[in-house]
């Protein structure tokens, strides 16, 4: 079926055949069916067909449109939830919260919305500069109408949720909104490979504990604005010691709670099989994440608590047991690529070969921080051997061959060979 | 000796291009920015390298230790450690010092050969061809210029030389070499063989109608841009991050654009300043010939002032998607080459000029930390390679 076909006023029986399709579509097909979706201004239903397909846009990441609806909580993103999974006693918000929440912050925008979507008229998310700017703009304002608007009427239907949890939810989100310019910034030079300094990220916490300050709903906000951080920004250990410091200074128990919140978040979403679901490099990348959060959460000092200790430990031997298993899942398809046409290999064979072999290789380093040293060095003690059956023939496949040494078991075994061989 | 126990040099600036040493392309995340020096054995006959390379921490200072002492914790890649041997082989065996061209010659022929991925191997290939492309077209130009200003110097009265086919060029090129080796008392054959010396020479610096084209003035152009775009980078930059952290990329930024500009307006006087020997080629071969080495330290000028620009200019060209570009103004910045004394002596400049244009408070910051991000490091680094050829 031509993605054109979708609609956005169709019975739900027909989304639910579309999703079953869409669920079973190739990457490139998924990707333009969603580029579609983005570009409707009504999107209705058609938004339900890409709510089951979430967790392969994060691995897929295409360059999505930058529309006013995916602005307006972009830097929420990762304390929204799937309805089902929301608790009340937890810092996430319930995507059908947002959905309607959206709605009435478009509406309360009025004409700002003009000079907004001129800006975004064109724009992807990977048009960084477009996306801060608009936002910039944007989230203060949606901040605004959140701190004064009523709950929306159609709320009680829209999201199932009553009026307290309007009043618990909607606060501590234009709290994170007003740091949202803040937050987007330090991810983009996170994603980037730039170090965030502590200034800004301080500079962020103050705020919050500011804005929140005296408030009932206080420790949520901060939890939120912290678990986003923690989230995008990286610094896990020195974010902790600054809420911890922050916390005493300016005698903020809320803070210390909401430290202690978003810790627990990212350590229930520790505990889900992201590990076998996502993309290797995007499972290194989660990995490494986490790897840093469990450093800083089992050295001593004022952050440390004996139940987060024992919990890291229980996740480190659950984390350490699914890496493994990946791990060895991953080298036998290596094994397998490498082996087929060993000795002539295509320019092209070769280059994604060493891409695989890198990914591997970074996913086996980044797993060693949760345990296994002993099985990953038996496991590349394998690799090596399969590596010594491969034969190459002629200069090229020498090389490459070396290469795929060099990056598996270090430069000193790539040379090792090449002296061999040239020998 | 160990190369953990060898002192870190807290203040260091080269008094001359030589002490300076040549930016090596290495791939290895924790060698990125160092430079080699060709230095007499201690206590023994011949070379050896030397490596000077910024605190791999990101702190202040430079380490200044033995090539061979290279292994441990600095764990080179086959490519550093093949290009390391190859250029010491290459200067042994050919008695050179170790300028921007061997290290040029020496880097194509390991990447050809295929230690830094298939894409950096393919583009070697081609800058080798390019190369010698370039320095047959230069040297065809070099016998023209003689031509035009013998054929002048007797009022020649023929067709102009740029109408003229190939092969009579090539004739009435051969009788002004006869005449100009007539004139210089010098036997014709090394004549010719000046001629090639200085294609060598000016195929980077690059003269005459295509002079744009040559490798060093494209160099220049590049730095103009990377001047330019950093300054727009930092001017539109500064209000969207608005956090210390890009505060600092912009100062850093500021400070790489303005060294940039300068370095190239200096290469800039120094490649006018070699083109200028073209306009007398007769009195310009007779001192090649009664003093080759000065000619020859004259025109590695350029390439010498230059050196280490073309990889700063290819990590912005790399970093074209935004946020990437304060992590790239914090490597340049760690990597920027240092002016010595000697640019002042070359280009007449009040002393301490060098000085001033590096006394900068920089946001240094060192390679990526850790074995996962050593791995998407060199391949990165591979990546510019490719870009270089």
């Amino acid at each position: 079926m031509s993605p054109l076909a979708i609609r956005s006023t169709g019975p739900r029986t027909d989304i639910r055949e579309l999703n079953r399709t869409l669920a079973n579509a190739e990457d490139a097909r998924l990707v333009e069916v969603v580029s579609l979706v983005d570009g409707m201004t009504e999107r209705g239903m058609a938004d339900a067909l890409i709510a089951p397909l979430r967790s392969r846009l994060m691995v897929l990441r295409p360059a999505r449109k930058l529309s006013l609806n995916r602005m307006i909580f972009m830097p929420a993103d990762p304390v929204i939830v799937p309805a089902p999974q929301w608790r009340r006693d937890t810092l996430t918000v319930p995507r059908t919260a947002i959905s309607c929440l959206a709605t009435q912050i478009r509406t309360a925008l009025g004409d700002a919305t003009v000079s907004i979507n001129a800006e975004l008229a064109g724009a992807t998310s990977a048009d960084h500069q477009t996306m801060l700017r608009c936002g910039q703009m944007l989230w203060p304002l949606a901040a605004n109408i959140l701190d004064t608007a009523p709950m929306p009427p159609d709320w009680p239907e829209s999201t199932g949720l009553n009026a307290a949890d309007h009043a618990g939810i909607v606060r501590p989100l234009s709290v994170l909104l007003r740091q949202g310019g803040a937050v987007e910034a330090m991810a983009l030079q996170h994603e980037a490979g730039t170090t965030v300094l502590a200034a800004p990220l301080r500079d962020c916490l103050i705020d919050a504990i500011n804005q929140s300050a005296r408030h009932e709903w206080a420790t949520r906000a901060m939890g939120m604005v912290m678990a986003v951080l923690l989230a995008r920004v990286g610094q896990s250990e020195l974010l902790i010691m600054l809420v911890s410091d922050l916390a005493a200074s300016m005698d903020s128990q809320a803070a210390r709670l909401a430290s202690d919140m978003a810790i627990d978040l990212l350590l229930d979403r520790a505990g889900e099989p992201f590990t076998s679901t996502l993309e290797l490099c995007d499972a290194t990348e989660a990995l490494a994440r986490l790897a840093t959060l469990f450093d800083a959460l089992e050295r001593p000092g004022p952050s440390q608590r004996p139940t987060s200790k024992a919990r890291v430990a229980q996740l480190r031997r659950e984390l350490d047991t699914s890496c493994r298993v990946r791990f060895e899942a991953e080298m036998t398809g290596f094994v397998e690529a490498m082996t087929a046409n060993a000795a002539a290999r295509e320019a092209d064979d070769a280059v994604a070969l060493e891409q695989q072999a890198l990914a591997l290789r970074t996913f086996e380093l980044t797993s060693r921080s949760f345990g296994g040293t002993a099985h990953y060095e038996r496991m590349l003690g394998l690799l090596s051997r399969e590596l010594a059956e491969v034969k190459p023939a002629g200069r090229t496949a020498v090389m490459d061959h070396a290469r795929l040494l060099e990056i598996l078991h270090g430069p000193e075994a790539g040379l090792a060979f090449l002296r061999l061989e040239t020998h | 000796m160990s190369d953990i126990s060898r002192p870190l040099i807290q203040r260091y600036r080269p008094r001359s291009f030589r002490e300076r040493g040549v930016v090596a392309p290495f791939t290895s995340p924790l060698l990125s920015g160092g430079r080699l020096r060709w230095v007499p054995r201690v206590g023994a006959a011949g070379h050896d390298l030397e490596l000077v390379v910024p605190n791999p921490s990101g702190g202040k200072g430079f380490y200044i230790l033995p090539w061979g002492d290279i292994g441990g914790i600095w764990r080179p890649t086959m490519h550093d450690v093949e290009l390391g041997r190859v250029l010491a082989v290459m200067l042994d065996e050919q008695a050179v010092p170790l300028s921007p061209s061997a290290m040029r010659t020496a880097a194509r022929q390991v990447a050809a050969f295929g230690l830094a991925g298939r894409a950096a191997a393919d583009a070697a290939v081609r800058a080798e061809k390019a190369h010698a492309d370039g320095l047959t077209a230069t040297r065809f130009a070099l016998l023209m210029r003689v031509t035009e200003q013998i054929e002048a110097a007797r009022s020649f009265a023929g067709e102009p030389l740029e109408q003229a086919s190939p092969a009579e060029i090539q004739q009435r090129g051969g009788r002004a070499l006869l005449q100009l080796a007539a004139n210089l008392g010098q036997p014709a054959n090394l004549v010719d063989q000046t001629l090639d010396r200085l294609a060598l020479h000016f195929v980077d610096i690059g003269f005459g109608l295509g002079q744009e084209q040559a490798r060093l003035a494209r160099l220049v152009a590049d730095m103009a841009m990377l001047q330019h775009g950093l300054v727009a980078w930092a001017q539109t930059e500064a209000p969207i991050g608005n956090n210390s952290a890009s505060n600092s990329s912009c100062r850093d930024a500021q400070v790489v654009a303005t060294a940039a500009e300068l370095a190239a307006r200096m290469a800039q006087m120094l490649l006018d300043t070699a083109r200028g020997q073209l306009a007398d080629m007769q009195t310009f071969i007779r001192t090649a010939l009664s003093n080759p080495a000065e000619v020859s330290a004259l025109n590695d000028r350029p390439a010498l002032l230059l050196d280490g620009w073309d990889r700063i200019c290819l990590i912005w060209r790399a970093s074209a998607a935004e946020p990437q570009r304060h992590t790239a103004v914090q490597e340049i910045v760690r990597q920027l080459p240092l002016l010595p004394d000697e640019a002042e002596e070359w280009l007449s400049l009040p002393v301490g000029t060098a000085d001033k244009l590096f006394q900068h408070q920089a946001t240094l910051s060192g390679p990526p930390r850790g074995a996962q991000a050593g791995l998407v490091a060199i391949a990165r680094n591979e990546t510019l390679r490719a870009m270089a050829g």
